[in-house]
């Protein structure tokens, strides 16, 4: 995993910002459809964005499922507590848009409880 | 909101809308998305923004039908667990809201109970922060064929809306031709349908368990199995440990009972679609009748009489425990006998599990030698309850006897004259709404 944290890298959504941040996405942010903000992750750096995604890849919380050489998802869990979850966008370059995972997602309890065994080791 | 006792329609109608972010197979099925039971509206939202309610989530349809379709096997046919714990498994099989794709579905949760899938919808929690809050918290029971045919049709749109959008998210078409396949191949659809009611994803069941069950079958019955499986997945010894015992409990020692089983009773019937607590009712009215017993309950030495076994035949045997989390009886083959194996260990336990065992040899296929009374939630558990409910606890007997005072220490004497649990008594009240409902969990 520690080979996929190196190489991945964060592209970014608007549909999943309020506050634009420092993301430099056009347009900043776009809230047409009903999605969960990063903003409640309070994530709002693209830097941050990317610890988050590699920190991710390299305790292996990633997905079975894969796209080319790439897993589809990415979990971790941000600075706040709040899991948020990255998914593939671009297959070639092995670039992720994130997002938090809201409420009622039930795959948030199980983020949380291996974000916690994997930095208690 | 309460739609649990009749049969609801289902439909899942997209309206397709431009995109311009995201990944391809998200921007090709954004849509304005309606989820509706009759006119229960789960995709029911207020937005954070303007304070507006509409009908419809904007959403991408493509993650819902690949939601749908890797999972069609569990939601068709695995019920809510024994455990009464969703494991983590279990959640994302059945809640809507493991679609993900970062999108904000509604809470939604479908379990099946065989003849039908039940459909539970909770509103979002007050200050979630998201960008819409969902308004309806309901329940509702949706017929199998009509939620077979909402999801097929949803399924059947998307993937005709992704071929028009140049063919992306061909991955979707791929799974969904899979599952078709196998829900056709009669063999394929019973190794699929038992697998998921062991709460396992496609492929996942070991092969030599699947193989044990499936040889199993010829003894207990299809059906019989179907009902097992279930109650096996949540076994703390695992489930090839819990097959063994299982086996070992039905060739082993019990309780050898008579049950006669009057002509107006094999022919008692209700109409199509009658809920399994209605049925379950309305058979104890018939069996009562018919074996003519007082209304006003069941004491211990009609039971007894009535199966023609010693009374304490119905007492509990604390040196005899089978290992199993359920009770089974066993018919013999000359159809008038049954070996009764209990699972409770205690006297009012023992004598409700003795009226459900009575309900499934009234009403189970004549094909299953096995009769297992579970703590699932499918439709022949349920109708099982309800029969032994109303046999021993007759609802217009308790109702006279609770006399208007529903305090606890009533209800323990309640429980005591008739000889069931507290939980029974509570039980029987609230399902004919002379307590609320709240009463009984507490």
């Amino acid at each position: 995993m520690d080979s996929i944290s190196t190489k991945v890298g964060y592209g970014g959504n608007p549909m999943h910002k309020r506050s634009p941040g420092d993301f430099k996405l056009n347009p900043p942010s776009d809230g047409r459809q009903h999605k969960t903000l990063c903003d409640r992750a309070k994530v709002f750096t693209r830097a941050e964005a990317t610890r988050l995604l590699k920190q991710g890849a390299a305790y292996g919380l990633v997905s079975d499922a894969m796209k080319g050489d790439w897993p589809k998802n990415i979990w971790a869990v941000a600075q706040n507590g709040e899991p948020v979850e990255a998914i593939l966008e671009n297959e070639t370059q092995g670039i992720y848009h994130g997002y938090s995972m809201g409420d009622s997602d039930p795959m948030a309890a199980s983020v949380r409880q291996r974000w916690s065994a994997a930095t208690c080791r | 909101m309460e739609r649990g006792d009749m049969p609801v329609g289902f439909s899942i109608d997209a309206q397709w809308q431009a995109c311009q972010h995201g990944l391809a197979e998200d921007r090709a099925t954004a849509a304005k998305l309606r989820i509706a039971f009759d006119e229960l509206v789960a995709t029911r939202v207020e937005s954070d923004w303007s304070r507006e309610v509409q009908d419809r989530v904007h959403v991408s349809a493509y993650p819902l039908a690949m939601w749908f379709a890797a999972n069609w096997w569990r939601l068709r046919w695995e019920p809510y667990p024994a455990t009464g714990v969703p494991s983590p498994s279990w959640r994302m099989a059945h809640e809507v809201a493991a679609a993900g794709h970062g999108f904000l579905w509604p809470r939604l949760i479908f379990a099946s109970d065989g003849p039908t899938v039940e459909a539970v919808c909770h509103a979002s929690r007050p200050n979630s922060g998201e960008p819409v809050r969902y308004l309806s918290d309901f329940r509702c029971a949706v017929p199998a064929t009509s939620f077979e045919a909402a999801v097929d049709d949803f399924v059947a749109d998307v993937i005709a809306q992704l071929e028009t959008r140049g063919g992306v998210g061909q991955d979707l078409s791929t799974l969904w031709e899979e599952v078709k396949a196998e829900r056709e191949d009669p063999v394929e659809s019973v190794r699929r349908r038992l697998e998921a009611r062991l709460g396992c994803d496609p492929d996942e069941a070991p092969e030599e368990i699947l193989a044990h069950l499936l040889e199993l079958s010829g003894e207990a019955g299809e059906s019989a199995l179907d009902e097992i499986a279930p109650a096996l997945s949540g076994s703390a010894t695992g489930i090839e440990d819990a097959i063994r015992k299982t086996v070992v409990a039905a060739h082993g020692k019990g309780v050898r009972v008579a049950v006669d089983l009057p002509s107006a009773l094999h022919q008692h019937s209700v109409p199509d679609g009658t809920p399994p607590w209605d049925r379950g009712r309305s058979l104890a009215g018939a069996a009562r009748k018919a074996w003519r017993l007082p209304s006003d309950g069941i004491s211990d030495e009609e039971l007894a009489r009535l199966l023609d076994a010693p009374k304490k035949a119905f007492l509990p045997d604390s040196a005899h425990n089978p290992g199993i989390p359920f009770g089974l009886a066993v018919r013999e083959d000359d159809g008038a006998h049954l070996k009764l194996v209990f699972g409770k260990r205690n006297a009012p336990g023992i004598r409700f599990e003795a009226a459900r065992f009575l309900a499934d040899h009234l009403t189970a296929p004549k094909s299953d030698a096995w009769l297992p009374a579970t703590r699932t939630k499918t439709v022949r558990q349920k109708m099982q309850r309800a029969f032994a409910a109303e046999l021993l606890c007759p609802i217009d007997a308790l109702d006279s006897f609770m006399n208007g005072d529903y305090s606890d220490d009533r209800m323990e004497e309640a429980a005591d004259h008739f000889g069931v649990s507290v939980l029974t008594a509570k039980s029987q009240l609230a399902n004919h709404d002379l307590i609320p409902p709240e009463i009984v969990r507490v």
